[in-house]
């Protein structure tokens, strides 16, 4: 198929970009503790140690895709410093919530840690990455729910265009299988936490032939649905339905 | 739209502790009136701090059932009324059918707020996977009948800045034909509260809820908590002027940078956040002599507001000792993933009104916040271009500029 040209593209509502890296990572929580301290190939400077010491697990997996695709990319050399990123993380923080839910009721408002909002929140994903990467460009989280996917890719290919950057980190992050925590926030073995990153360009900056393109707020649904199976399907709203959940 | 179309905004949906219109917001906001007070609804008692500026309720939205709305999360419910009420204000309730809307709204910790109020009132719903199937942005997106994409984000307290950028973005690019945009957060919840107040950003004034939050002031001594919301309607100019649509200003200018510095502290390096503000005023064609008004981020904590009064000195200059300047957190609280939402339409009402909404509770200026305070008493001032300053944990500086229409 011919591809369209800048104008043309724009005359429909869509928008080109080049993917120029990506890489998955699944970890077993097991192993975490061994990616918090080096969460992958090293990049830039040395990470603060204690960068990752409170940081959820999906943020640990997600950084170690990044590190992945620098890597599997060959772009060790690549300077960040004016990128974006945007991250998805699909229920941040449920296990860790679970046992903080816990606490408070045992200790009252003394039991609750102070680094549960700033590493639980939509943006801590997105925060950390950039501070790890050295990354100054705009920095925010998407989604948060079920399926963050369509809404990264959005966000992400919006601010890639209009502001010019020359490159936004998409990073999509879950635990696999969805399964609840215990009181204590343990979950049950054999629990992956799971980190997709994606290095989205500019057209013609890359030298990558793969391409994401969004029309009229679309996003294109073969790559949709290679991410989606990376991260894991989520079970969809009309499970919701089944259920027999009203409608709220 | 047309490339170089500018963006106005049409429509405005708002609750706050300041009212739950755009015009009690703006009376109340120009009379200086705090909408802090002691924490209603839960025991405090153990609380390190114990005062907040709360939404103690969210008007139903016309045709809709009282009893259903009364059952959803009061997040979901202020979602709910905003969206609705911004579209109405903008007439275009009746045709929200007939064109493509999308809608960006900053939300921060939807299924923490979430998870925490169904464990407190007894019920598992964090243990319960299976049934979080949809997210409360698509559900309104739904029960609304929008049929644009629809997206949460977070920058943490400037959430609303991102989100009303996106919105512009998406109608530049075609993708949508109006979009929603805006931010809500009912953030003052009792591990919230604690969580805040264990991290020592909070203040610890319980005695005097309404002289709480002073931003600027020598006695500042952290933050006030809020809740509420603002959403706008955007929309192509082009697209206004030919249905006669109200506008209340344009979205003229938009800068974000991070420090990249750590998650919870700013930057002792305020380049990345004069960036943020220099981003801004180059992306609305604006020079810093130009600026009638800027609604700082201050949020009243010992740090954050010297940090700011150094980034508005370096992008300034001398310029900085003739902008008005204030920080509504003085009335509204920080309402967090909503402030900059609020403070955009803080901007609107100096804007519409001719009057400059003051900082209350500013009796001993800072001397390191050495700014042209409008202090504790609203002012005459004409405002034909804002600035408005949010900045984040995650280290996110943003700044939004408002033009006059």
């Amino acid at each position: 198929m011919k591809p369209h040209s800048n104008q043309s593209l724009a005359r429909i509502g869509a928008v080109c970009c080049e993917i120029a890296a990506e890489a998955t990572v699944r970890a077993n929580l097991e192993s975490l503790e061994q990616l918090r301290r080096q969460p992958g190939p090293a990049h830039g400077e040395p990470l603060p140690a204690a960068l990752l010491k409170h940081a959820d697990e999906q943020t640990v997996a997600g950084l170690c895709a990044v590190y992945q695709a620098i890597a599997g990319a060959g772009l060790q050399d690549t300077c960040f410093c004016d990128w974006g990123v945007v991250a998805a993380p699909r229920f941040l923080g449920r296990p860790t919530m679970a046992a903080a839910l816990q606490r408070f009721v045992a200790e009252g408002a003394w039991g609750v840690s102070p680094h549960l909002i700033p590493h639980r929140s939509l943006h801590s994903v997105s925060g950390t990455v950039s501070q790890a990467l050295k990354i100054h460009g705009p920095n925010f989280g998407v989604g948060g729910g079920p399926d963050g996917t369509g809404e990264a890719l959005l966000a992400a290919t919006a601010l890639l265009v209009r502001k010019r950057l020359p490159g936004v980190w998409v990073v999509l992050t879950c635990l696999s299988p969805q399964l609840p925590p215990d009181d204590a926030g343990r979950m049950p073995p054999g629990t992956q936490a799971v980190g997709f990153a994606l290095a989205l360009m500019p057209g013609g900056t890359s030298g990558s032939s793969l391409r994401l393109q969004i029309t009229r707020g679309v996003p294109d649904a073969e790559i949709l649905a290679r991410i989606k199976r990376e991260l894991g399907e989520y079970p969809s709203y009309a499970r919701e339905e089944a259920v027999g959940l009203a409608a709220l | 739209m047309n490339l170089g179309d500018a963006v106005w905004i049409t429509g405005v949906g708002t609750a706050t502790p300041l009212g739950h219109t755009y015009s009690a917001f703006a009376d109340h906001l120009l009379a200086g009136r705090s909408g802090v007070e002691r924490v209603q609804g839960f025991d405090v008692s153990e609380h390190p701090c114990q005062i907040a500026g709360q939404l103690h309720e969210v008007p139903c939205p016309c045709g809709i059932d009282i009893e259903e709305f009364s059952k959803l999360h009061r997040l979901e419910q202020l979602m709910r009324w905003c969206c609705s009420a911004a579209l109405r204000d903008a007439d275009l309730w009746e045709r929200r059918n007939e064109i493509r809307i999308g809608v960006v709204l900053g939300v921060g910790a939807e299924w923490l707020e979430f998870w925490e109020s169904d464990a407190l009132a007894g019920g598992h719903r964090v243990y319960q996977p299976e049934l979080d199937n949809e997210s409360m942005i698509a559900r309104t997106c739904r029960v609304l009948g929008l049929s644009g994409p629809a997206v949460s984000v977070s920058a943490a307290c400037a959430s609303g800045n991102v989100a009303l950028s996106q919105g512009r973005h998406w109608l530049e690019l075609g993708w949508v034909d109006v979009c929603l945009a805006g931010a809500c957060d009912m953030a003052v919840t009792p591990m919230a509260l604690a969580g805040f107040g264990n991290l020592r950003a909070l203040s610890r004034r319980n005695d005097e809820p309404q002289a709480a939050s002073r931003p600027f002031d020598r006695q500042r001594d952290g933050f006030v908590m809020g809740d509420g919301g603002a959403v706008f309607v955007l929309e192509p100019a082009s697209r206004a002027r030919r249905r006669s649509a109200r506008a209340y200003a344009q979205v003229a200018g938009y800068g974000a940078r991070s420090d990249a510095f750590n998650m919870v502290i700013p930057s002792p390096d305020p380049e990345p956040a004069i960036a943020a503000v220099r981003e801004a005023l180059h992306d609305a064609g604006c020079n810093a002599e130009d600026v009638d008004y800027i609604n700082a981020h201050a949020t009243s904590t010992p740090v954050g507001d010297i940090a700011e009064a150094r980034v508005l000195n370096a992008v300034f200059g001398d310029h900085v000792h003739h902008v008005p300047i204030s920080s509504t957190k003085s009335m509204t609280g920080h309402l967090l993933t909503a402030a900059a939402a609020v403070e955009a339409l803080a901007c609107l009402a100096a804007m519409e009104r001719g009057a400059l909404p003051p900082t209350i509770n500013l009796h001993e200026p800072d001397p390191e916040c050495n700014l042209c305070h409008v202090a504790n008493e609203a002012r005459p001032g004409q405002v034909r271009v804002a600035v408005s300053n949010s900045f984040g944990f995650g280290g996110s500086n943003t700044c939004l500029v408002l033009k006059a229409v």
